[in-house]
């Protein structure tokens, strides 16, 4: 690393936030997921100019530049998988404006997900998108990843509810995309960033439509002795004409690790849950609440629990929200795979995913967004055992393969990032991808912003793997930790 | 430029003798009449025109049969009206998985039957004729009252099939309403105006019909009422689908859909008179927006901020506003109004040709124009699609 670049990012954004030392990156080198990158500076910026300043520098420098809001993310998008300069959003998080007459918000990328919604609660509104991990995932990440949430099945994803976004061009310019009014002119520049995995621009300030707060909300836990039964009844419900806010699936293997934990009740003995939640004015949940039981019931539910209080409803809530810490307990690694199947494939997919694991030896667990079709396996494995996390790999390849075979997609809310670029290929043609890379031109994004994400590696990203591989070997078992 | 007979007989190789035709008036955009007609029965075919048009330079304005005023920049250029009404059949509905395919010659009139038939809809509900087509509502972003309640077209459209400038038939998205996988291109292809890529295939997502509507109108003392009624309504969780006001002989209106459950309806009916103080709501049509004049043009504003914009309009001014979203649409007579509306962010949705060949309809560019002038050169790198329609004459 340059020592020129080190004294221009603190001469830009002050000493203190500029780190460079071996022990100072380590916390940096890691996602949520299983792969590492080491970054070579990392920066924490508190204002859109620094972040264009320190762009601007990485761009003179000939450095990459990679965003990294909470690291919480499930695809290895914060990950500096060509070293370089992390940009770290952390201290960018305040509120910048609450408008409750006008139901929006703006805010810094660092912003917690959960805190938007903290802030909108006195005014009767909240923040829709609401991945698992929104107590601690940035607004700047759900931004770059498009994330989703149990409620995405309603009110849609994280660019459903973006007015306007501001951003830093690989340039370092600051552009402002979309705007607090509907119907600015021109394309839809905001949407396409969101989601474009900090591939695009580095986002420096967002926002965001807030929703009210709903007048009623009835929970369902309809408990059944056959995955089956409950994946045919998730096409059930739809098709007695309810659309609940969320319909998640919980599998017995899942049950079994979150009940000594949680003690939501879950029976010891089911071999599936769905969770059903339904919005909106009494007479509307109480009549939807009706429709759903019928129908869980016609489809063998053997029990159906019902939550109205807030009390009852966070129990129930409580075993699905809990679920991963739980199946984190159950085995020294895991791997939360996240694959869309359009809803009526899913009794078919999930068979398929159960008889693979089995074939593996490798134990799994379930639990995720039926209502989406968005699965959620998460295969449990001992990353210490040598050629398993390949092992693991290659299972959690041949179950997108059963997705995508079943016309679905790659990635429903966790990003394609490192993890799956390669698996780009199995739903877009050469052309469809060449197309992308266009529009990343347009933005003169080339390599500088978060490369190796997202686009198939072409020639040289073997070199990126092996340096990850030596990144760990060299920095041994405490960057775990 | 080669003579009108030659471009026929190229385009008559390319597509099919039946589906070529002289250019007509029919199908002029802005009063520019095209050359020649295609009416290809393929989208590998309607790519073909475009590679042709690509080598030698010509455009294309993509259009679902004949025209009527619309939104847009005057072209610069308009040799070739590639009519995509030809791909108009559904290519896949399963209606558990809330989704539906189907050709962009579609009607949105058709769209609504297919899925009414299973008892669903997409909320695709412009303030045009059922005969529009779903690939032309896409490239204008046309929406209607209920974005209030279900989005807009950005939101409910998960999948597009779409030809480059270039010639390349790319898709977007997919089949699944759940994917983050690579860029979302179909943002930017919805309400580009047909300056990117043609659309010739959309997947939606689609919703269950509500169990009971009902339109209403409430009377009301002024704009500020109105406003207030309907947002208040939002806020406390009434089964509100749209919310529109009017104006007519000095009497403010609001009108509502409401839908739902039979009794959240009645519900939400009762509270919304006994706010409106109105206790016998006259019941009728959804409000549209009435021919008041040559001029359409639409202001988006704060919801906050509505009021105070519909009490500045002239006594006779023909609107209707939608005040959770803060946008009125007019209707006027004449270009008088026009400076002070554009400045406020109004955008001319339609005029008479000769009103827009004096000024650009979309107003002032906004600052992210040089991203899109970077984006419609990587896209349709030669210029082929419907040259100077968009923001900033892209």
């Amino acid at each position: 690393m340059a020592a020129s670049l080190i004294k221009d990012l603190k001469s830009a954004i002050g000493a203190k936030y500029v780190l460079h030392a071996p022990e100072d990156l380590l916390v940096y080198e890691y996602d949520a997921t299983i792969e590492r990158g080491l970054p070579e500076v990392v920066v924490l910026p508190e204002t859109t100019e620094e972040v264009a300043a320190a762009v601007r520098a990485a761009r003179r420098h000939g450095v990459p530049v990679t965003a990294r809001g909470s690291g919480t993310g499930l695809s290895g998008g914060a990950i500096p998988c060509e070293g370089g300069i992390v940009i770290v959003t952390a201290r960018m998080n305040r509120i910048l404006k609450l408008d409750a007459a006008n139901r929006l918000a703006a805010v810094q990328p660092g912003v917690i997900n959960l805190d938007i919604s903290k802030a909108a609660a006195p005014h009767g509104l909240y923040f829709a998108p609401d991945p698992s991990s929104q107590k601690a995932c940035s607004i700047g990440g759900n931004v770059a990843q498009n994330a989703g949430g149990p409620h995405t099945l309603r009110y849609g994803s994280t660019v459903n509810h973006v007015l306007g976004l501001e951003i830093v061009t690989p340039d370092g310019e600051i552009v402002t995309l979309g705007g607090e009014a509907l119907g600015v002119p021109g394309y839809d520049l905001a949407g396409l960033v969101v989601g474009s995995e900090g591939t695009l621009a580095i986002v420096t300030a967002v926002v965001v439509r807030l929703l009210p707060l709903a007048p009623s909300t009835i929970t369902l836990l309809a408990v059944f002795d056959e995955v089956r039964q409950a994946s045919e009844a998730v096409s059930a419900v739809i098709a007695a004409g309810v659309l609940p806010a969320a319909l998640e699936m919980i599998d017995g293997k899942t049950m079994q690790a979150v009940e000594p934990f949680v003690n939501a009740g879950y029976p010891p003995d089911a071999d599936a849950a769905l969770l059903i939640e339904v919005e909106g004015l009494e007479e509307e949940t109480s009549e939807q609440a009706t429709a759903v039981r019928a129908t869980c019931e016609a489809s063998g539910a053997r029990e159906i629990r019902v939550g109205m209080s807030p009390e009852e409803r966070e129990k129930l809530w409580a075993g699905r929200k809990g679920a991963l810490g739980a199946l984190g307990r159950l085995a020294p690694s895991y791997y939360i795979l996240d694959g869309v199947v359009p809803r009526t494939r899913l009794p078919d997919v999930l068979s398929g995913v159960y008889e693979a694991c089995e074939r593996y030896k490798i134990p799994v667990a379930n639990v995720f967004h039926a209502g989406d079709g968005n699965l959620h396996p998460n295969l449990m494995f001992d990353d210490s055992v040598p050629g398993e996390s390949e092992r693991v790999l290659e299972l959690g390849e041949e179950i997108m393969r059963l997705c995508v075979d079943a016309g679905g997609s790659i990635t429903g809310e966790h990003g394609v990032g490192f993890e799956k670029r390669n698996y780009m290929s199995w739903i877009f043609s050469e052309d469809d991808l060449a197309v992308m890379g266009r529009v990343k031109s347009a933005f003169g994004a080339g390599e500088r912003f978060n490369p190796g994400k997202m686009f198939p590696a072409s020639k040289g990203c073997g070199e990126v793997s092996s340096r990850m591989k030596a990144a760990i070997t060299r920095v041994g078992p405490e960057a775990y930790v | 430029m080669v003579s009108q007979a030659t471009l026929l007989t190229e385009l008559q190789t390319i597509a099919g003798a039946e589906n070529v035709r002289p250019g007509s008036d029919g199908f002029a955009v802005d009063g520019v009449t095209p050359e020649a007609v295609v009416r290809p029965a393929t989208a590998e075919a309607a790519a073909a025109v475009i590679r042709h048009a690509n080598a030698e330079k010509l455009a294309v304005i993509p259009v679902g049969g004949e025209q009527r005023a619309g939104p847009g920049n005057v072209p610069a250029r308009y040799d070739i009206a590639l009519d995509v009404s030809g791909l108009s059949a559904i290519v896949d509905y399963e209606p558990e998985d809330l989704t539906i395919t189907c050709g962009a010659g579609m009607t949105l009139g058709a769209l609504r039957e297919a899925t009414a038939a299973a008892g669903q809809m997409v909320p695709f509900d412009p303030d045009i004729s059922g005969e529009a087509t779903i690939g032309g509502g896409l490239a204008a972003d046309l929406w209607g009252p209920s974005r209030l309640s279900l989005g807009g077209p950005r939101d409910f459209t998960i999948g597009l099939r779409v030809i480059t400038g270039d010639g390349l038939i790319t898709r977007a998205g997919g089949r699944v309403v759940k994917n983050v996988a690579g860029y979302d291109l179909c943002k930017l292809y919805v309400g580009s105006l047909g300056t990117l890529a043609v659309i010739t295939e959309a997947t939606f997502k689609v919703l269950p019909l509500p169990k009971a509507t009902r339109d209403l109108a409430f009377a009301s003392a002024s704009a500020a009422d109105a406003c207030g009624i309907a947002n208040e309504a939002l806020m406390r969780g009434l089964s509100l689908r749209s919310a529109a006001i009017t104006r007519a002989d000095g009497v403010w209106r609001l009108a509502v859909t409401l839908a739902g459950s039979e009794a959240a309806v009645e519900r939400s009916m009762r509270e919304l008179a006994s706010s409106a103080g109105d206790k016998r709501p006259e019941t009728g049509d959804r409000i549209g927006l009435d021919e008041g004049g040559a001029i359409g043009v639409r202001v988006a504003v704060q919801p906050s901020a509505l009021t105070s914009l519909l009490e500045s309009l002239a006594a006779d001014a023909r609107f209707v506003a939608y005040p959770t979203l803060g946008v009125v649409r007019l209707r006027l007579k004449d270009e008088s109004d026009l400076p002070a509306l554009t400045a406020m962010g109004g955008i001319v949705e339609d005029a008479p040709p000769e009103v827009k060949r004096r000024i650009d309809v979309f107003g002032p560019a906004p600052s992210s124009l040089p991203l899109m002038r970077a984006v419609k050169a990587q896209l349709d790198p030669n210029g082929v699609l419907s040259p100077g329609r968009f923001v900033g004459r892209l």
